[in-house]
């Protein structure tokens, strides 16, 4: 609304306002037989018409009357097309290029005016009729037309489409005809508001006007339009009064984009001025009649709806909407976002308990459970209620030593059922995991602060027991429900079972699928696993340090008696480590396990006597010994491509070693070996990390 | 034995959770451990309890399955690196804010 006015005439009146319409007028076809289609389109279309005509009767400004009428008219098009009948569609088109003709010319009239006098205010328009008769007579003539007065253009159009809504039902007429009344007023409110009436006096200026400059009374003399300006608004307006007068013209000019519409059906354009005594005539008068009575009484409400409509707009309407949405927002966030992460893993849990609770709710009532319940010993339920009590114990213990004392049995009971379930290498990983996350823990013990009371019984509540058990027997339903039990052999399994000697040459199916069959996998593995190394040295290297003086004080010496079992033992235990190492690919052992070995028995000196000692038996960085373990690693993989083999594939052959026996060496072993460094280093540099602090 | 082996899971991550309510970092450590403890086994539940031996050509078939196994095996690993990673996370900050207990901890608005 800001552009200059032929601007505005080419895009309110023509077409940019008129895209959305044919938006809808394409998609017509394609959704006009959803049944709610057509009472939605319709029924925004007619609020659009009426309220539309409202706010342009309540404008001051020319171009803002033309504007809010712009408004209303499409409305018009657009309940139209959500009729969707012949008649109604041809309506639809033919006022498109109707409104298209008198909206350009009344735009175009409103520039003119502005250039002779200076001013678009209404208020201050008036009587110049006697300076611009031309210009006058041409724009009364498209706002007629724009009213639906015959024998113009928009009669024609707007016959059509009280038709049309004579069809649709009772209310869409009634308010067809109010927002044609108001169409009515605002035009005569436009033509008669400049054209004729009398011009302001010259003192009375209102002080309103927002550009300050005293209009057409101050110097800027009224003259007739210019030729260059008077020139489109006269074709116009011929073409207004040319289409009511021989409709069959614009009949001809949109029965392509009807037939378009009806999609090869004959289009209905018996357009006509006169269409005998018809309903639509009497509805026409009957607009006229109200149109004409609100017209000469606009003194008494007019005014009154500027001032009313200044409060109820449909923009305060939003704003206070966004407004009181954010309100609302943000009074629910506080609600929930109570900055306590526990509260947000209650959440998590709610959510994950309702959304995979209630699918498995209906899977059970489909599906059969087939459990193995055959082979229950009775070994098996004491490890299993031993367990449990540990967990339970987990819990609710208060003393810290006993807290990871618990854990601890639970980690070990852990590692005997992996042994009772044929796992041996899981059972040796899990109960040296389970040594040195102890001494991990032991090491940091004293940073944690005692376990309040208090604070423990406010996590005693029922709803918190509550959820956990939910979370528990859901887990233990999601098992019993994949039918977890039932699921051996895998599709892969066999294959490795064929494979892992002939393919692999080793006899320790597990590790042969680590180092070989998933030694892809294994070196993404091993890699995190550094990274946890990396993180763990700069956590605690880095960062803000405490001002005062970390833990000072002697450490007590240990006992001589652990000092002298350590320097037995160590050795013993490096030896053990080598031979888990390289019998890794036949029998139980491997890299894992023995890198782990290999870093509790450097641990248990380090226990034993102290850091600078420990320092003297490892004169390497185990952050270097990381990434030899890397390196090796990869170049085993890498090793492959130089043979022109895909990368991991690896070769073997035997060999015969005294006392260790048959010695197979595969490629993979130097891959295994990298993994072993890679897990000493990374075990040793938590640990040493931690112990140094 | 399944069911008993259901029911171990079950446990264990009921106490987990239960942990993880808690307010005391060492205790969420825990929690997490059971976690792990509780996972492990049900992968192991996957590969057929005691339908044979261990996994190793050179003893007689049938064998259990190894994949599962080995799944558990490198899961063992990482856990204990996140184990580690969450030990000395929790002792730092201790050590820079004085306190592992998570609602001391709780941050600002901002």
């Amino acid at each position: 609304m800001e552009a200059p006015t032929p601007v505005s005439a080419y895009l309110h009146a023509a077409t940019m306002v008129k895209a959305g319409i044919y938006l809808v007028a394409r998609l017509t076809p394609l959704f006009s037989a959803d049944p709610v289609w057509s009472p939605l389109v319709t029924g925004i279309g007619l609020v659009t018409l009426l309220w539309g005509g409202v706010l342009a009767c309540k404008q001051t400004d020319l171009k803002g009357l033309l504007a809010n009428s712009t408004v209303s008219q499409l409305g018009l098009i657009m309940a139209l097309l959500g009729v969707h009948t012949k008649l109604a569609l041809t309506a639809a088109i033919l006022h498109i290029v109707n409104h298209g003709a008198f909206k350009g010319a009344l735009f175009l009239t409103a520039g003119a005016v502005d250039h002779a006098t200076g001013t678009r205010d209404l208020r201050k328009l008036g009587g110049l009729y006697a300076m611009i008769p031309l210009t006058a007579i041409a724009a009364t003539l498209a706002a007629l037309s724009m009213a639906g007065i015959p024998p113009l253009g928009g009669f024609v159009s707007k016959e059509l489409f009280y038709e049309a809504m004579l069809e649709y039902g009772a209310l869409p007429i009634i308010i067809s005809v109010a927002g044609s009344c108001f169409t009515l007023l605002y035009s005569a409110i436009f033509f008669y508001g400049i054209f004729f009436g009398k011009a302001p006096e010259s003192g009375s200026e209102e002080p309103v006007d927002a550009h300050g400059h005293a209009a057409h009374q101050s110097g800027h003399a009224a003259h007739e339009t210019e030729f260059g300006l008077l020139l489109p608004i006269m074709v116009l307006s011929g073409i207004v009064v040319l289409f009511g007068l021989m409709p069959g013209i614009p009949g001809a000019l949109i029965s392509p984009a009807v037939r378009t519409f009806l999609q090869g059906h004959e289009p209905h354009l018996h357009l006509a001025l006169w269409h005998g005594l018809s309903p639509a005539l009497g509805l026409s008068a009957i607009t006229v009649a109200i149109g004409a009575a609100a017209f000469f009484m606009r003194p008494m409400f007019l005014p009154r709806l500027r001032t009313i409509q200044a409060v109820y707009s449909c923009n305060r309407a939003y704003t206070d909407g966004i407004a009181g949405f954010n309100r609302m927002v943000l009074g629910l966030r506080k609600l929930y976002m109570t900055g306590s992460i526990t509260d947000y893993i209650r959440y998590i849990l709610l959510v994950l308990l309702i959304a995979t609770g209630i699918p498995l709710g209906q899977f059970f009532g489909v599906t059969a459970f087939e459990p193995d319940t055959s082979s229950a010993m009775p070994d098996e339920i004491g490890l299993a209620i031993l367990m449990a009590m540990g967990e339970i114990a987990c819990c609710f213990l208060q003393s810290r030593i006993l807290l990871l004392l618990a854990l601890g049995l639970i980690g070990a009971l852990v590692s005997v059922f992996f042994i009772l379930f044929s796992a041996p290498d899981l059972a040796l990983t899990q109960i040296i995991v389970e040594a040195i996350t102890l001494v991990l823990f032991l090491l940091v013990f004293r940073f944690f602060t005692r376990v309040d009371p208090a604070r423990s019984a406010r996590t005693k509540t029922p709803f918190n027991i509550g959820l956990s058990v939910a979370t528990g027997a859901l887990v233990a339903l999601l098992l019993l429900a994949a039918n977890i039990g039932q699921l051996y052999p895998s599709g892969v399994t066999p294959f490795f079972f064929d494979n892992s000697y002939v393919l692999a040459g080793g006899k320790n199916v597990v590790n042969v699928i680590l180092v070989d069959f998933r030694g892809y996998n294994t070196t993404g593995e091993i890699t995190v696993f550094s990274v946890a190394a990396l993180a763990v040295f700069a956590l605690a290297k880095l960062g803000p340090r405490p001002a005062a003086p970390a833990l000072g004080g002697t450490v007590p010496a240990s006992s001589p008696i652990l000092q002298a079992m350590a320097r037995l033992t160590l050795h013993l235990m490096l030896l053990f480590s080598v031979y888990l190492l390289l019998r890794g690919h036949n029998e139980p052992g491997g890299g894992f396990i023995a890198g782990m070995l290999t870093s509790l028995a450097i641990i248990l000196q380090m226990v034993a006597f102290d850091l600078e000692s420990f320092k003297k038996e490892i004169p390497w960085s185990p952050l270097r010994i990381v990434f030899s373990g890397l390196t090796l690693s990869a170049i085993t993989g890498t090793g492959a491509l130089v043979f022109g083999q895909p990368f991991m594939t690896s070769a073997f052959g035997h060999f015969h070693l005294p006392l260790l026996g048959d010695i197979e060496l595969a490629s993979a072993m130097f891959f295994d070996i990298g993994v072993y460094l890679v897990v000493v280093g990374t075990t040793l540099a938590i640990i040493r990390t931690i112990a140094e602090e | 034995m399944d069911l008993i082996i259901i029911g171990v899971v079950g446990v264990l991550f009921s106490c987990g959770t239960y942990l993880l309510l808690h307010s005391n970092l060492l205790r969420i450590i825990i929690g997490l451990s059971l976690f792990s403890h509780g996972t492990n086994l049900a992968l192991l539940l996957s590969g057929g309890l005691k339908r044979g031996g261990p996994p190793l050509l050179s003893t007689p078939a049938p064998y259990t399955d190894p994949l599962p196994q080995a799944l558990v095996l490198t899961a063992i690993v990482i856990s204990f690196g996140m184990t580690a990673f969450a030990v000395v996370l929790a002792y730092r900050t201790k050590q820079v804010y004085g306190s592992n207990e998570i609602e001391e901890l709780a941050g600002g608005e901002e």
